[in-house]
């Protein structure tokens, strides 16, 4: 996963004399899963405050005003205390949203405050003037390989290869109007914008290596397979090698036993539609009654 | 504590039976604790091949025996000290099949085939262990007759094809080693600790019966495994 400079966000925020609201930044739950880094540039600073520091954390703005206060912010998380650089009141730094603690599990907004840290500036207002540049993931992950299409008549199986953790989930696409396997809307190598190509596309999850193409071929249609990765920030691969799946008759059980004069009634006209979660009732019955016969043994 | 007296109930049954039959001090006495007897739970396994009237299920799922696993519950409605149990009992089990389809050429294709069974039986039970009480003889006799509904679905690739029920008459005859008797002390701390009362490693011959024009999925096999009184 490649961090590149992308989109930058501007905010703009005032840093009042003797005001210690400095500035929120909503941090959310996809830059979070990214582990992205995300550069701070304030302008404007005052530079006789030697010191900020950085919290996060949630609806904490009435507690930010330090200096007011005589305390430090009770819902607000200490990250780390910067230094202001130099005397033209620019300040730029960088903060991991792991600092940020994304990794305790919460994927919810999160917001970072500056405070300076103590402050011997009095008279008028300075302005201070925030950036939030986010290093954000722009480039895309190595494509699967080794697609192999199958053959099937309800359903075709669809298998591929990937090496890397890049990838947050896969799409499968294949031609609806190919018939022989050679489709032109399917290179590889290349990267595939479908829309308006009218390729079918089947979604499989960052674990999966195989799935199923379900009622998309005539029976002696071949057509065009190929799967691409996507990965957190929305990156989609190239296209991976392209294989074919074909569309055949096939013989199922069930149709096999039907032809051989097999009987496949039913011996209640209802079929309960949740029989297979019966088990977890018997189980808590189970589980239940040892519970109500260890209550009841006979003390020592 | 409670983990190792379980596992040591299993490895000394494994280990120790034969041993344990011919000492001496084979015949413990008579124990002086017993928490009340409500039910017996049966944990099991074994093959599972549904006969199902013609030869397509061997045909495509050739040697798949399903394993079937299953666990039963017995409710103790009367029980006759030192001799017998009279239950009834109900139980549940799961076995699924799959296979490549055949295609045009009677090859396999990749799309599967698939067969599930869940089947759930009702059972009357007659537990003796008269044997294992009275003569200290660790072995424990079983008979059971009852009904089993069993609800199939069969699918291929991706897609249901069909579902329903099969019921018809289930019976069961099982012999089961009493594992009391390999470590009295251990069973006397599951019977204190957990309410326990017994534990036995069981071996049983069963089969069903599928009536009417249901899909025939009786088979007449065999399981295994672990059971408790408590």
């Amino acid at each position: 996963m490649a961090q590149v400079t992308g989109t930058i966000m501007v905010q703009v925020l005032a840093l009042g004399d003797r005001e210690n609201v400095v500035l929120t930044v909503p941090i959310n739950a996809k830059e979070c899963e990214g582990n992205v880094d995300i550069t701070f540039r304030l302008t404007g600073v005052p530079t006789n405050q030697p010191t900020m520091d950085i919290y996060y954390g949630q609806n904490c703005q009435n507690s930010v005003n330090r200096l007011g206060s005589g305390s430090t912010p009770t819902t607000c998380t200490f990250v780390r205390n910067i230094e202001i650089r130099g005397a033209s009141g620019l300040l730029e730094f960088d903060v991991s949203v792991q600092e940020l603690d994304c990794a305790a599990g919460s994927t919810a907004d999160r917001q970072v405050f500056f405070l300076p840290v103590s402050t011997t500036q009095g008279g008028d207002e300075v302005a201070v003037f925030g950036e939030q540049i986010m290093k954000i993931d722009t480039q895309p992950p190595n494509p699967p390989t080794e697609v192999m299409g199958g053959v099937g008549e309800a359903t075709v199986p669809v298998t591929w290869t990937f090496t890397g953790t890049d990838v947050n989930e896969f799409f499968v696409y294949w031609d609806p109007n190919d018939t022989d396997c050679t489709s032109a809307l399917l290179v590889p190598g290349q990267p595939l914008d479908s829309t308006g190509l009218g390729l079918g596309r089947v979604k499989a999850s960052a674990s999966a290596r195989r799935t199923s193409i379900s009622d998309a071929l005539e029976v002696g249609q071949q057509a065009s397979v190929a799967v691409v990765a996507v990965d957190l920030a929305g990156n989609e691969s190239v296209l991976s090698n392209v294989d074919c799946i074909e569309g055949v008759s096939t013989t199922s059980w069930l149709e096999l036993h039907r032809a051989q004069g097999g009987r496949t009634g039913d011996t209640c006209s209802v079929t309960p539609w949740n029989v297979r979660h019966a088990a977890t009732p018997l189980m808590w019955l189970s589980v239940i009654a040892l519970l109500i016969a260890r209550a009841r043994r006979r003390p020592l | 504590m409670r983990l190792s007296v379980i596992a040591l109930l299993i490895s000394s049954a494994i280990t120790s039976a034969a041993a344990a039959q011919t000492d001496d001090d084979y015949a413990p006495a008579q124990r002086d604790f017993a928490s009340p007897e409500w039910m017996v739970l049966e944990l099991r396994i074994g093959p599972y091949t549904p006969q199902v009237g013609t030869p397509s299920f061997d045909e495509v799922f050739e040697d798949d025996n399903g394993l079937m696993l299953a666990l039963e519950l017995d409710v103790i409605a009367y029980r006759l000290p030192d001799v017998a149990y009279l239950a009834i009992g109900g139980g549940i089990g799961h076995a699924g099949y799959s296979a490549g389809a055949f295609n045009e050429a009677g090859g396999r294709a990749d799309e599967e085939t698939t067969f599930k069974l869940v089947p759930i039986t009702l059972l009357a039970v007659v537990r003796v262990d008269a044997l294992a009480r009275m003569l200290r003889v660790p072995l424990i006799l079983t008979g059971k007759l009852g009904y089993r509904w069993g609800f199939w679905w069969a699918s291929t690739g991706d897609q249901s094809e069909a579902s329903g029920n099969s019921g018809g008459i289930a019976w069961g005859l099982q012999a089961a080693l009493d594992l009391d008797f390999l470590d009295l002390r251990a069973a006397r701390v599951m019977d204190e600790e957990w309410g326990i009362n017994h534990s036995f490693l069981f071996f049983e011959v069963y089969g069903s019966r599928t009536s009417g024009d249901a899909l025939p999925i009786g088979d007449t096999t065999w399981t295994a495994g672990l059971g408790f009184v408590f």
